[in-house]
């Protein structure tokens, strides 16, 4: 059974099949809208097609079951498949044959031979210092009176390139798995003047309260002549304790990070609400952006999401206990706040612009960023980066004379050790073939 | 001053004349025709590189910044004008680096027309070869380095795309299966490309599109026939060049896509969204992963591998046309 499963998730075949799998899943989730509410789905495709949809996970693909299963299965398959290529790679990287026997350098992609007119051990010396020249990690692996092997490579660790790639794409995927775990994405909208801890979630009713307030103290919009915008600016105050701690004014491109938490400057809107809350200890009036919520009791927030001009109702969302309800109130009205002691009314309305703030919490970031590192590097190896082997036997042929055999092998792309091997060659006729010329075919 | 619009038009006026003298050469093996191809392909890169400078000084004009640097920073490659003119500009550029380290003009008569039908289709397409002012989200340092390096992508899956193609031409056993396939891939690659840009009349563009498919294949069927097929480089050869290219293309495309994920971190709040632009460049990234794993397997070489190839260029297509223009996302502004 062990068997049976380690055969498959060592094979080149399964990655392939899940690479394509990934590849046509991922479609789906471009073409249908993805995270919607029910509503928009209801209204799009009906019901029954909804729940289809719903049920197979097209309308959230990448976090659906099985998306996720295909990834683990490929993480998985990537593993088991370098576990057992690696150590037949590291013995033909590490521990090649180094000599090079009468006729093997027929075996060979590039191979030459030459007679010298010099001593064996000159020749030799000549050449090992040839060869160390060309950056070549250089090794004498037999030596006899008539006869010297040679061997010398360089780059090995290229032939290391793919198991680099899938390392990187390994960490990435832990990343995206640190994201998903430990991360947060949400958005505040702040009025010109007011300050807020919360922090409303994209998906679900969510509200995560942070350990200290944001204060917008200006927004703008700058235009170009054609009247399209050119920039949005926000001035931010952090407020720890009630001290501000940082001040900075972001833009897009330019988000604000206070404590692992960044603040980008996403969207704006119009409309700033003024509640009046009772309480049996007292009463204040607070001013809120539309969609920003507000605490009234332990897990009960209110947004004001709208405002109607001519009937005077204003759309509320009230979150109690990570459930939301939706309404609607009239203006100055006191409600009574379920669960809690406290009343409210809405008191007042500006419409003033707004700046909306995506906040986000990201751990695995960093992850991904020495991921990708990682994964381009091995490619680069993997692609472009040559390991190059040469062997040479060097044969006594008298006191003065020395036939060279020499030939060499790359992973990829021959033609550049083929000019290496020429240039060596050429120093070695330069220095001992003065007069006579004498080379031979190989 | 010149305006950068003169400069790429004279570009692609070299380019058709780079094209002449690569067919005449093709044709008649003259040496002064082939020295006059590559000079003229020279020239248009030149010429079209000129053109971005005066285009990045110009967009800086429009954006209302007078410094030098704004050059880099208000990359002209921001709208389908100009990142076509990139992709063509770039796809000669590439095809010189092969011409010139492979030694073999045989491609300049493909490659040529290829890049120039993407800069002239500006025109027909209608899109806008106005400079405008960059919205707040395009300016940042990372717009530079992200689209470059995607494009050198997207220009060497065209280049492998169109040795795959020529790959055709050259084997002596392509069957009618093969020739079925290459008229639907290439039927959906224009068809794809009319109806991004304009989405009215399906049907007449399923007849133009279908028109000017089975014209390529006819080209490359004769190509075949005629013998000219001979000059191209050997079987062994071309998938060599077909797997250097996409190797080339893929580590741009990992760039790229790592960039934008490094810019979207600043820009978007995350370093991915699934985004549909960033979901098909993921899709384009796991064809040619698997691709480079085909390789590995013996029943998969050769013909599957041009397919390979094939199939990662339409999803390049998609990537660039379909999500520019039919799919709404965070990438909508390239329009």
């Amino acid at each position: 059974m062990f068997k049976v499963l380690y055969d498959i998730f060592s094979s080149v075949k399964l990655a392939i099949f899940l690479l394509l799998t990934l590849a046509v899943t991922s479609i789906v989730g471009t073409i249908i809208e993805q995270q919607q509410d029910p509503e928009k789905y209801l209204r799009e495709y009906g019901e029954t097609t909804y729940k289809i949809l719903k049920f197979l996970g097209f309308t959230d693909v990448y976090h659906s079951w099985w998306y996720i299963a295909l990834l683990t299965l490929l993480a998985l398959n990537l593993i088991v498949c370098s576990i057992k290529r690696l150590p037949k790679i590291w013995k033909v990287a590490m521990k090649p044959r180094k000599t090079l026997p009468t006729g093997y350098e027929k075996g060979l992609r590039i191979s030459s031979s030459i007679t010298l007119q010099a001593p064996i051990k000159e020749v030799k010396e000549k050449l090992v210092e040839t060869l160390k020249s060309f950056r070549y990690k250089v090794e004498i692996s037999k030596e006899e009176e008539s006869e010297v092997h040679i061997f010398a490579d360089k780059n090995v660790f290229a032939r290391f390139g793919v198991y680099i790639v899938h390392l990187g794409v390994l960490i990435v995927l832990i990343g995206g798995l640190t994201t998903a775990i430990l991360g947060f994405r949400g958005y505040m909208n702040l009025a010109e003047g007011t300050a807020s801890n919360l922090v409303s979630f994209f998906s679900g009713p969510k509200i995560v309260e942070l350990p200290f307030y944001v204060k917008c103290n200006k927004f703008k919009i700058d235009f170009y002549p054609s009247g399209m915008p050119k920039a949005y600016i926000s001035d931010l105050s952090i407020i720890e304790n009630g001290k501000q701690v940082l001040r900075k004014t972001i833009e897009v491109n330019h988000p604000l990070k206070y404590r692992g938490i960044y603040f980008y400057q996403a969207s704006y809107g119009q409309g700033e609400a003024f509640l009046r809350i009772v309480s049996p200890k007292g009463e204040k009036i607070v001013g809120v952006a539309f969609g920003q919520p507000v605490k009234l009791g332990k897990d009960t927030y209110l947004k004001i999401v709208s405002i109607d001009g001519n009937t005077m109702t204003i759309g509320i969302e009230f979150i109690q206990n990570g459930k939301v309800q939706e309404g609607a109130i009239k203006p100055f009205v006191l409600y009574k706040v379920p669960g809690t002691d406290k009343s409210f009314a809405m008191v007042d309305f500006k419409p003033v612009f707004y700046t909306g703030l995506q906040v986000s919490k990201d751990p695995g970031t960093w992850i991904v960023w020495v991921g990708s590192i990682v994964l381009i590097g091995g490619l680069i190896v993997a692609f472009f980066i040559p390991h190059k082997r040469v062997w040479a036997r060097l044969e006594k042929k008298g006191e003065d004379k020395t036939r060279l055999v020499i030939g060499g092998l790359a992973n990829k792309g021959n033609e550049s050790l083929a000019r290496e091997l020429e240039e060596v060659l050429g120093v070695l006729k330069s220095s001992y073939c003065k007069n006579t010329p004498k080379e031979e075919e190989s | 001053m010149i305006h950068s619009v003169t400069l790429f038009n004279a570009g692609m006026v070299a380019y058709f004349l780079a094209f002449l003298f690569y067919t005449v050469y093709t044709f008649s093996k003259s040496s002064w025709s082939s020295k006059l191809a590559t000079f003229f392909a020279w020239l248009g890169v030149f010429i079209q590189g000129a053109g971005f400078v005066v285009r990045g000084i110009e967009k800086a004009k429009v954006n209302m910044v007078s410094d030098w640097t704004a050059f880099y920073k208000y990359a002209p490659f921001t709208n389908m004008y100009e990142s076509l003119m990139l992709f063509g500009w770039m796809a000669v550029l590439i095809y010189l680096v092969f011409e010139w380290k492979y030694k073999n003009k045989a491609f300049g008569m493909f490659v040529i027309p290829l890049a120039l039908i993407g800069e002239l289709s500006t025109q027909i397409l209608g899109f806008s070869e106005e400079a405008q002012p960059l919205v707040p989200a395009l300016q940042s340092n990372w717009l530079l380095f992200h689209v470059v390096t995607t494009f050198v992508g997207y220009a060497a899956a065209a280049v492998s795309a169109g040795i795959a193609y020529a790959y055709f031409a050259k084997r002596d056993d392509t069957t009618t299966k093969d020739w079925v396939v290459i008229f639907l891939t290439t039927w959906f690659i224009f068809f794809f490309i009319i109806y991004s840009a304009f989405r009215e009349n399906v049907i007449l563009y399923l007849i133009v599109s279908a028109v000017a498919a089975a014209l390529f294949c006819l080209f490359l069927y004769l190509i075949k026939k005629t013998g000219i097929s001979k000059i191209l480089p050997s079987v062994d050869a071309m998938e060599q060049m077909m797997y250097q290219s996409v190797a080339v293309g893929f580590v741009f495309l990992t760039i790229g896509i790592i960039l934008g994920a490094v810019w979207a971190k600043y820009a978007w709040g995350g370093y991915w969204s699934w985004d549909p632009k960033e979901t098909w460049s993921l899709i384009t990234w796991l064809v040619y992963a698997a691709y480079l794993h085909a390789r590995y397997i013996k029943g998969l070489r050769g013909k599957p591998l041009a397919y390979f190839t094939i199939v990662g260029f339409l999803s390049v297509i998609f990537t660039y046309y379909g999500v520019n223009l039919i799919i709404p996302g965070l990438h909508s502004y390239a329009q």
